[in-house]
């Protein structure tokens, strides 16, 4: 078993080592599948075993539980379908003149770097571990975001602003765990006082008053990182500026993995303090998130921006979920991520194509993608109905369970203004993309730059199969979770501890 | 020894050392100032690590004291250094409070934090004014990053932040264990060298560090 | 003996004026003048005749008395050799500062009282300076005070034997700082010259001669020495006499002067390491040194110390 806990970060760090070594930009990208498949199969003993049960290796310095399990499991997923897309993307863009060898290069070895990152904020069983995993998630993204391709300005100051903003917040995050660090040695001295597991069993011992102020800093902190309002300035300027896949990874899984950082301190901090003063702060944000980002998305003029306001939107869903709280409203938060990562990250793959056959991410001069391109159009449609929340598509199965949650609850307040939010995106996600799909083709579009067609080889055969098992996925999840998926769902909402 | 240190009260000489060289960073208009207000600053954090340890005597705390001294007080101002000579930049522009008024602000801040904190707080670590510092040395260095407008003037901001912040962190908690604290201070590093990275990026793409001309992307 | 000690300031202070001269011009490489010259130029120019001009009013003749006498009563309060002076009762931080207050205006005004540019020059900015810097003593001096727990002079000097806690160091040099922008020493001032440029004492100054410019420039190095004397008494006042006896009254003595000659080595290395600045660039000098004064006070009532 430690073998496989193991290999679980080796074989990453593994892959991105020698694909930055490899000089042939058109094996890299299969290269780096291969990694991600080998991966998935040396994952696949732990994330079984987890899910069942606790896993442990290295004295207890690396953990895993069902909830770990379920997020790892993502994370896999998504690294499968970001290096098999990627590799279409980057030919494109290696074809384009648009970057280089060493660029190429570069990109494969920071993606698995990348993974590795998160992989260890999955594992970590200390709480300062997985701070460190947090930080270093940052450092790599903002070298993949404002990096490896010709000189684009607008994704340096992008960039830069994400490492700026998210340091800041993640140095916060890192006073909340010093303060929480104080209240676990008040009460059991220094041995394994960051440990989940052991703070999990005496957590309901720990000063309340120490704890809020822990939980604050640490909402702060992680709250930055996952793009939650007011604090997500970043956010629509480093995943509309970032490459496409690297888009899909940020959205799709980067900020779910902060908010698995918020998840576990939740566990810790409610035993203490009650559920009230965390799930009133968790509303609060999710709410200010949610319609903070639908203003925005009747504006925007960029479509990859739009998606990045609407992972914003999403993310407030979350913190919503999980500060209504009970069973039910953390089974849809939890839901809600599973949907999330596979709605964005196909949209973000269409936007990708889109902007590589139209040349640019301006909604205005983009036009009747539909009738020219069939299956993308297809495909970008289910993405969009799915991210506003339309049924009987995935994501609106998550936000009706959130809603009921709310319901249950008798939070009237919160579940008008949320309506009203989910219905202001709604229409300015529809409207967007929709300005995009119909109409016809050459109504004003730019010149269609790079555009070569027929040039369909393996790499673009990789990336339709991606997307499309994506839209599948979509939609089924949309009439029935599958019972496999269901049963994890329940066992990590047991792990959170809601009763 | 012990007694020397408690009767003079060295680790309140240092701790003020510390909220000094802070404020000063809003006086100065050179970049190679603030660099060399950053070693002080990271000196006299390993001093007082070093200093605690003495006091308390545990040995872990000595390796804290070094490996905060190798990291931030020797290759993070010698990492700086090069940046700075690549950048080829020596003065701060006019930023957008003048020195005097952010050095009022800064010197009113730190009265703000040491008024709210006075009463109601329940957590001393070793000593609450060490605490109260740290926050204060926290806040003025995000005022700093707000109001100055070059990339690496933030940078250095960010810098004195997180010494505030393993300041605080320290003084809650004696230090943790060693292997974490590696951990830290190496994302710490890898954080100020990317920093560094993009600073020269934003010169190369923008002809410029002056975070003004970085405001292309909104709403 | 402790009723005379305020003559100690009145006689010897042309004397500690004479000696930072000289130490300057060692430091730059020159022989300079004897450190008995001020008391020369002070006989010189007691016998010389006075030109007034007759354009002034009993101002102009009144001020040099009246800066003199308000000079002469400050160095009563400040206790120098022993605290066990019967003038202690009367020895408060704000009454000295309002003396000093009184002589700065007075003077002021004689620099306006004969029309000449220059001398409204110095006055004006005499008053900026003044209002700049006054701040800055009061607030170390309250620190020290608070600490202490009065703003008695002779209460201060016997508490606390030296600088202690951060608090106090920065106040000292807050402190520091304010002295030399108060005599008018480089970089505030440039006391060697009569240049337009570096015009604030001198500049005041410029229209009187014979007796009173000999009044005007004694009472100018008396509170030289009456600041240095209040810095050590309230920041380092270690072996000052509290009692009569001879014996620790003599060893007083030798105690005050070395820290007197301390002081004026100071004043002469901060005047020969640095440029006068300009004027403008004053505010943010003395405005730093008013943070630095602040931030005593407030690490005093952080700390308790």
């Amino acid at each position: 078993m430690r073998v496989y806990v193991l290999s679980i970060l080796i074989i990453p760090l593994v892959t991105a080592v020698v694909c930055y070594n490899i000089t042939k930009p058109r094996i890299v990208g299969y290269v780096s599948l291969g990694g991600t498949v080998a991966l998935a199969v040396a994952a696949f003993p732990t994330i079984a075993a987890s899910l069942s049960g606790t896993v442990s290796a290295l004295d207890d310095t690396f953990s895993m539980d069902a909830l770990s399990g379920y997020i790892m499991a993502l994370v896999i997923f998504l690294s499968i379908a970001s290096a098999a897309y990627s590799i279409s993307y980057l030919e494109h863009e290696y074809d384009a003149g648009l970057t280089n060898v060493r660029g190429v290069r570069t990109y494969y070895g920071l993606l698995h770097l990348f993974i590795f990152t998160m992989l260890l904020v999955t594992m970590a069983n200390n709480l300062a571990i997985m701070w460190i995993g947090i930080e270093a998630t940052t450092i790599v993204s903002a070298l993949l975001i404002g990096l490896g391709f010709h000189k684009r300005p607008l994704a340096v100051e992008a960039a830069w602003k994400y490492i700026i903003l998210c340091t800041v917040g993640i140095t916060f995050a890192l006073l909340g765990t010093f303060i929480a660090y104080y209240a676990s040695t008040a009460v059991i001295g220094t041995e394994g006082a960051l440990n989940w597991t052991t703070l999990r069993g005496m957590a309901y011992r720990m000063n309340p008053e120490t704890m809020k102020l822990a939980f604050i800093f640490v909402l702060v902190g992680y709250g930055t990182k996952a793009g939650l309002a007011p604090v997500h300035n970043w956010l629509p300027d480093a995943h509309s500026q970032a490459p496409s896949p690297i888009s899909a990874l940020l959205s799709g899984i980067l900020l779910n993995t902060a908010f698995y950082g918020i998840m576990r301190f939740v566990s810790i901090v409610e035993p203490s303090t009650g559920s009230d003063f965390t799930g009133h702060l968790l509303i609060f944000f999710g709410l200010v998130s949610v319609g903070i980002s639908a203003i925005f998305i009747l504006v925007q003029e960029n479509y990859k921006r739009l998606l990045a306001y609407s992972s914003i939107e999403h993310m407030g869903i979350i913190s919503l979920g999980i500060g209504i709280g009970g069973p039910v409203g953390i089974y849809g938060a939890l839901l809600h991520i599973l949907n999330h990562a596979l709605s964005k990250p196909l949209m973000f793959f269409a936007s990708g194509k889109i902007q590589s056959r139209f040349g640019t991410t301006n909604i205005a001069n983009v036009n009747g993608v539909l009738s020219s391109m069939p299956l993308l159009g297809t495909l970008t449609f289910i993405g969009a109905l799915s991210l506003s929340g339309t049924p009987p598509f995935n994501i609106f199965v998550s936000e009706f369970t959130v809603l009921k949650a709310g319901v249950d609850r008798g939070l009237w307040p919160v579940v008008v203004l949320f309506l009203i939010f989910v219905v202001i995106v709604f229409y300015g996600m529809l409207s967007g993309f929709g300005k995009m799909l119909f109409g016809r083709p050459g109504d004003g579009t730019a010149a269609q730059a790079g555009h070569r067609p027929g040039r369909e080889g393996a790499g673009e055969w990789l990336a339709n199969t991606v997307m499309i098992f994506m839209a599948v996925a979509v939609i089924a999840l949309g009439f029935k979770v599958p019972a496999i998926i269901d049963e994890t769902i329940r066992t990590c909402v047991q792990v959170l501890g809601a009763k | 020894m012990k007694s020397w240190i408690e009767a003079f009260s060295i680790i309140d000489f240092i701790s003020v050392g510390i909220l000094l060289t802070a404020v000063t960073l809003n006086a100065f208009k050179s970049i190679e100032s603030y660099v060399k207000a950053y070693t002080i600053n990271s000196w006299l954090l390993a001093g007082l690590i070093a200093v605690v340890a003495v006091l308390v005597g545990e040995t872990h705390l000595y390796i804290a004291a070094l490996l905060t001294l190798a990291t931030k007080g020797i290759i993070i101002p010698l990492f700086l250094r090069r940046i700075v000579r690549r950048m080829r930049v020596t003065r701060e522009i006019q930023p957008y409070i003048s020195n005097s008024l952010s050095l009022a602000i800064s010197g009113i801040l730190v009265a703000v934090v040491y008024a709210s904190l006075k009463e109601g707080i329940f957590i001393t670590g070793f000593s609450k004014n060490v605490l109260q510092i740290s926050i204060a040395v926290i806040l003025i260095s995000l005022f700093v990053m707000i109001t100055r407008k070059k990339a690496l003037t933030q940078a250095i901001g960010l810098l004195f932040m997180e010494n505030g912040l393993f300041l605080a962190g320290f003084s809650l908690t004696f230090g943790m264990p060693t292997m974490i604290e590696l951990g830290v201070l190496f994302d710490m590093l890898m954080g100020v060298i990317i920093l560094g990275i993009f600073v020269i990026q934003i010169k190369r793409a923008f002809a410029s560090a002056d975070l003004d001309k970085l405001t292309v992307l909104k709403g | 003996m402790e009723y005379f000690q305020f003559l100690v300031i009145i006689l010897f202070s042309p004397l500690v004026n004479g000696v930072i001269k000289k130490l300057k011009a060692n430091m730059q490489g020159r022989v300079g003048p004897g450190v008995l010259q001020p008391y020369y130029d002070l006989l010189r120019l007691l016998k010389k005749d006075m030109v007034v001009s007759t354009v002034t009013s009993w101002i102009f003749k009144a001020t040099p008395y009246i800066v003199f006498t308000a000079t002469a009563t400050a160095a009563v309060i400040v206790p120098v050799l022993s605290t066990a002076s019967p003038y202690g009762m009367m020895g408060d931080v704000i009454a000295l500062i309002y003396l000093f207050a009184l002589a700065r205006f007075f003077m002021a005004l004689g620099g306006l009282d004969a029309g000449t540019s220059f001398g409204g020059e110095g006055s004006s900015r005499e008053m900026t300076v003044a209002i700049l810097v006054e701040p800055i003593m009061m607030l170390a001096l309250f620190t020290a005070a608070i600490s202490a727990g009065s703003t008695n002079i002779v209460r201060i000097a016997t508490v606390h034997p030296a600088v202690f806690s951060p608090s106090h160091l920065l106040a000292l040099t807050a402190f520091m700082v304010a002295i030399v922008a108060e005599t008018g020493r480089v970089p505030v001032d440039n006391p060697d010259t009569h240049l337009e440029l570096t015009m604030i004492h001198e500049g005041m100054i410029l229209e009187y001669s014979g007796r009173y410019l000999a009044l005007m420039e004694w009472a100018h190095y008396m509170k030289q020495m009456i600041l240095f004397t209040l810095a050590i008494d309230i920041f380092f006042p270690l072996g000052i006499a509290q009692s009569g006896n001879p014996a620790i009254l003599a060893a007083a003595v030798v105690v005050y002067a070395a820290k007197v000659t301390g002081m004026a080595l100071l004043m002469a290395l901060v005047e020969s390491t640095r440029a006068k600045i300009r004027f403008f660039q004053l505010p943010s000098l003395l405005g730093g040194s008013f943070v630095l004064a602040f931030l005593s006070l407030v690490t005093h009532i952080m700390m308790g110390k």
